[in-house]
């Protein structure tokens, strides 16, 4: 079995529509995760920065 | 039973084993419907030969687009009547996935109209409702961006998701409506499904798969609305104890 079949005239319209459809899926995966990353980075930094507060006032 | 789940704490805890495993699932069977796509299945000769390949590549993504839309309606409507925020972060968090979504089927429609048809864009009435969809999902994004406040932007948001469901049921019914290029229905048919079953599973697997990724990044960016108003909370806490 060849990585890539010879689909003859029909190959640049097959692999087309296979690579927009994986380029989107990882697009979205990647922003997803980067997105919740820097959502939580952001809290746990305010969380951190308010218990080292603590302790400097403790 | 809705109020069980309308609670932030238990969705974080409920989410955070559930998401990957749907992530999990959902790539494995978009994976194997991909792969069946390209290596396994046979061409159907009656349209166009190894090009109905295109098939596992887009009705799926094109399947999930208007499940996406109409899952948002759903949660707006949940918020529009009970006011659950849970809900609300899930419609705004299915915007932008719903909207890329239909970008990837367009495209992808669009390569394979090319490929068939000789013509990458038609005013077909299928393809020019789900261009309207996008549009939707597009105008919801801003709607919510240009409102001052969170409540006044679920609300609008929630007006304009319900007011184009029938948009986006047009899109199911345009095909059998009005004479298009576009293919008429092939799966829901009276006659049962006109796609021979070879072809049919890995297609199936491929919308169970996106339907399980996109709930998984539902869930994803629902718990990253949750972090930030955790953090915007914790804000105002310290500006108050500055002041």
């Amino acid at each position: 079995m060849s990585l890539f079949p010879d689909f003859a005239e029909d190959a640049v319209f097959i692999w087309g529509a296979y690579g927009v459809v994986v380029v989107a899926l990882v697009g979205l995966l990647v922003g997803t995760w980067m997105y919740v990353r820097s959502a939580k980075a952001e809290l746990s930094r305010l969380r951190k920065d308010a218990s080292d507060t603590d302790e400097r006032g403790a | 039973m809705l109020s069980t789940f309308a609670n932030p704490a238990r969705f974080m805890a409920l989410s955070r084993w559930l998401a990957p495993l749907f992530y999990a699932v959902g790539g494995a069977l978009i994976a194997y419907c991909l792969y069946q796509g390209i290596y396994v299945v046979p061409p159907i000769e009656r349209q166009g030969g190894d090009i109905a390949r295109n098939l596992q590549a887009h009705v799926p993504v094109a399947y999930i687009a208007t499940i996406g839309y109409y899952s948002m309606a759903a949660a707006s409507f949940v918020w529009f009547i009970w006011r659950h925020e849970l809900a609300d972060m899930a419609a705004k968090s299915m915007a932008p996935l719903g909207l890329a979504y239909t970008i990837a089927a367009l495209a992808s429609g669009s390569i394979w109209g090319q490929g068939t048809w000789g013509t990458w864009w038609a005013w077909d009435a299928r393809l020019t409702a789900t261009l309207f969809m996008a549009f939707l999902y597009l105008g919801y994004i801003f709607l919510r961006l240009a409102m001052e406040s969170r409540q006044k932007a679920a609300r609008a948001g929630a007006i304009l998701t319900m007011l184009g469901v029938p948009i986006v049921i047009m899109i199911k019914f345009s095909v059998d409506m009005f004479l298009t290029l576009h293919q008429g229905a092939s799966i829901l048919t009276a006659e049962g499904p006109k796609i021979p079953w070879v072809h049919l599973r890995p297609m199936f697997a491929g919308m169970a798969g996106h339907m399980l990724v996109f709930s998984a990044m539902t869930m994803t960016l629902m718990r990253a609305d949750i972090y930030k108003r955790q953090a915007a909370r914790w804000r105002e806490k310290r500006l108050a104890g500055a002041r």
